[in-house]
């Protein structure tokens, strides 16, 4: 029998996979990137 | 539990503080520390720059969803399942910060320069969304929360003892100063014992009145920071106790 990937987090909640984390976590990256790429840009070139 | 039940409940948690091992919470938390910042970088410039307005309007952009995630989350927040839950939270002094926090960018659309200025000065409430990340700083709100009825007695009779104390030399000094908010400004100055010595009395009683002022003030100034200390102090033992159980 396949077993189904699951994924059970600290505070109960129990998913079969965390899709909406991962896009929180790619978002954040890039965001992150963004904001230290342009403030860095406005650092340089006051 | 419905999906989108699930699904709410989840968003919840990353929008939150993060807890052990919820990754997605943990760069949810970064994000936000990095865009507060961000977003107060234009304020150690003189000019702004185009980085800086597109900085300002990606920092806008974060702060907006932020926002409306957690009133979209407010019943779970408010721990009640019903419309009241949103209502409540709108007005709880954080939702007000994250509010605020939003206001800076619309200084790009208003022609006025000054009420622009003034509305750019609103990043520095930026500042007060890193409270919800910082267990010191929770810990000192609730410290200033136990403790606002002392400090309010405090503040009360500080600012009585200012107008009283400004008075009387107003009246004893009517050569010294101009009008009556300068006499409020020197009892202030004398009062937390700055002292900076540009408006300062000439007749003995002036000098007098001033000598007390001083005095008092060690008195007054010094009585916040006690009751913040004891506040401290038995938070801390609070939690210790808690811990042990």
């Amino acid at each position: 029998m396949k077993k189904q990937k699951t994924l059970i987090s600290d505070h109960g909640i129990e998913e079969k996979q965390d899709k909406l984390g991962i896009i929180v976590i790619a978002t954040c990256s890039v965001l992150d990137a963004v904001m230290v790429i342009l403030g860095l840009l406005a650092f340089i070139n006051p | 539990m419905k999906s989108s039940e699930m699904m709410k409940k989840r968003v919840y948690e990353i929008i939150e503080v993060s807890k052990k091992g919820d990754i997605a919470s943990r760069f949810y938390d970064a994000m936000m520390l990095i865009a507060v910042i961000l977003g107060l970088l234009p304020l150690t410039m003189k000019s702004e720059n185009k980085y800086t307005i597109i900085l300002d309007f990606v920092v806008a952009g974060i702060f907006l969803a932020d926002y409306c995630l957690r009133i979209y989350t407010s019943d779970y927040k408010m721990g009640i399942k019903c419309y009241q839950a949103y209502l409540a939270y709108a007005f709880t002094p954080m939702a007000i910060v994250d509010l605020l926090a939003i206001v800076p960018v619309i200084s790009f659309a208003i022609a006025d320069p000054t009420i622009s200025s003034v509305l750019k000065l609103f990043r520095v409430v930026v500042v007060l969304k890193l409270i919800r990340y910082s267990k010191t700083m929770v810990i000192i709100t609730n410290v200033l929360r136990r403790v606002k009825r002392q400090l309010g007695a405090v503040l009360m009779i500080t600012i009585i003892y200012i107008i009283a104390s400004a008075m009387f030399i107003f009246q004893l000094e009517m050569d010294l100063f101009k009008n009556f908010f300068e006499a409020l400004y020197w009892a202030t100055i004398s009062i937390t014992t700055i002292g900076y010595g540009d408006i300062s009395p000439t007749t003995e009683i002036g000098r007098f009145v001033t000598m007390i002022s001083s005095l008092v003030g060690v008195a007054v100034i010094a009585l916040p920071s006690g009751i913040i200390t004891a506040g401290y102090m038995e938070e801390i033992k609070k939690k210790k106790t808690a811990h042990e159980i």
